[in-house]
């Protein structure tokens, strides 16, 4: 390799000076509104956690005010009082049954697909593929989904759910296990 | 590889339960859609009278239009934006660009109704942060919500603002697909910025750009909860697209015969959609 030493030294010497000065300019233009995008990305975020310790006549004060209230945790109280530990656990719960469920039967799925030879092997698997952006928020399959699910019972059960979850969740879950097995 | 008729063991569970929740209801669905539905319930075989119906709504084709200008103005903004930011997150050191995507993605992580209202609170009238400071340089009308391009002008920027970082994580993974020596040795050659990225990024970049592009129609056609959280579809029918057409056709006006008809309709340019992806897709089984 020793012979090549000559071309990486001369490859240094291209980029470190080489950066035009366009470049820089380039840089700026780029730069400006990226400083903007990320005030655009951060902004609401933040300004939805300074209202939440904001007492009620500093929420609606105009001009808005950024400081000079005095924090109050009365909306959380309010929030914890309504029975917001309760919601969490049960989308939790919800949550870890759909990952559970997902993975439970992604992984013999991928498994097979990865290592095993059979009949319609090939198109399976494309359904596999298809339905990954499919199942990506399908406003379309919102309500044949809801009919069906009246037409078997399983609305208002605990179980609509967490199968619906797994199922938007599962192709994807075949596609990233088989990847990696 | 071993053949076996024991895989289809291994598959048929997964089969199942993407067959209960994603193609039966599919299935199921078209049923439905040709059946005389009354207070919800399948009463008797009516042909085509729900899609006739839905073609007889004089609304409709508006709708259709507003849905093309959201979808089509919200993939066309996003991929550029998001286009740029790639290229630039790509060029930075490494801890910088770790801490820009951090807050890039911000958006896409959080849920679509929180980030929608949000981003609406800072929208709004009278008491949001943005009419004030635009008050402060001079503009003293800014009541976006109230006019309908000004709505429809909010609606593309959150769906933007949602989905940017998606098309950015997809789009920077393409972009560190592409060998270093390739644009070393444009540069040597004398290629400038402008010339590397129209000549060498672009074309390499395609693949993934063609990708985000059809997920990004994807998901802001089949978007629900933006439009109905930011603006329920006002004033007027300004933002009401498709996805609101559908949603509110069912639980607002209980017809879930001309919902289902619509969803279905609106189901088969989904499976256009994936159909593309699916092509664009390096897969293998």
């Amino acid at each position: 390799m020793s012979t090549f030493a000559i071309p990486t030294v001369a490859k240094r010497e291209i980029a470190a000076p080489g950066r035009p000065p366009i470049d820089r300019f380039w840089a700026l233009l780029v730069l400006l509104p990226v400083a903007a995008l990320m005030l655009v990305n951060l902004l609401p975020l933040l300004w939805g956690v300074l209202t939440s310790i904001k007492p009620e006549a500093a929420i609606f004060a105009t001009p808005p005010q950024f400081a000079g209230f005095t924090p109050t945790n009365a909306h959380y109280e309010r929030v914890f009082a309504a029975g917001f530990v309760q919601s969490f656990a049960i989308s939790l719960a919800y949550s870890g049954a759909a990952v559970v469920l997902a993975l439970t039967l992604a992984l013999p799925a991928a498994y097979a697909f990865d290592r095993f030879d059979f009949q319609f092997r090939q198109s399976l698997f494309l359904l596999i593929v298809a339905s990954i952006p499919l199942s990506l928020g399908a406003a379309a399959l919102l309500i044949p989904n809801y009919v069906y699910f009246v037409r078997l019972g399983l609305v208002n059960t605990p179980f609509a759910l967490p199968l619906i979850y797994a199922a938007h969740q599962l192709p994807m879950a075949i596609w990233v296990v088989k990847g990696t097995i | 590889m071993r053949s076996s008729l024991n895989s289809y063991g291994y598959i048929a569970p997964a089969f199942a339960l993407l067959g209960l929740v994603l193609f039966a209801p599919v299935f199921y669905g078209g049923w439905f859609s040709l059946q005389r539905i009354q207070y919800g319930a399948p009463t008797g075989f009516a042909g085509f009278d729900n899609y006739a119906k839905l073609f007889d709504d004089p609304e409709l084709l508006a709708t259709l239009g507003r849905t093309f200008v959201h979808t089509g103005a919200s993939v066309i903004v996003t991929i550029g934006i998001a286009l740029a930011l790639s290229v630039w997150i790509n060029r930075l050191a490494p801890r910088f660009a770790f801490v820009v995507q951090m807050i890039v993605i911000v958006p896409w992580i959080i849920s679509t109704v929180v980030a929608a209202l949000l981003f609406r609170w800072v929208f709004l009238n009278d008491i949001g942060l943005a009419a004030w400071a635009l008050k402060a340089v001079g503009v003293t009308e800014f009541q976006p919500l109230t006019t309908s391009s000004g709505a429809m002008a909010l609606l593309v920027a959150i769906s933007v603002w949602k989905r940017i970082g998606y098309a950015v994580i997809i789009l920077l993974a393409g972009l560190k697909g592409i060998p270093d020596d390739y644009t070393e040795a444009a540069r040597i050659d004398g290629a400038n910025g402008w010339q590397i990225f129209r000549r060498i990024t672009l074309p390499l970049l395609k693949t993934p750009l063609l990708l985000v592009a059809i997920v990004l129609t994807l998901s802001n056609i089949n978007t629900v909860e933006t439009p109905l959280v930011t603006t329920g579809g006002g004033p007027g029918d300004a933002t009401r697209v498709l996805a609101i057409e559908v949603y509110e056709r069912a639980f607002v006006n209980f017809d879930l015969g001309g919902a289902t008809a619509l969803a279905l309709l609106m189901f088969a340019g989904n499976i256009a959609l994936v159909i593309a992806y699916v092509r664009f897709t390096k897969w293998k089984a």
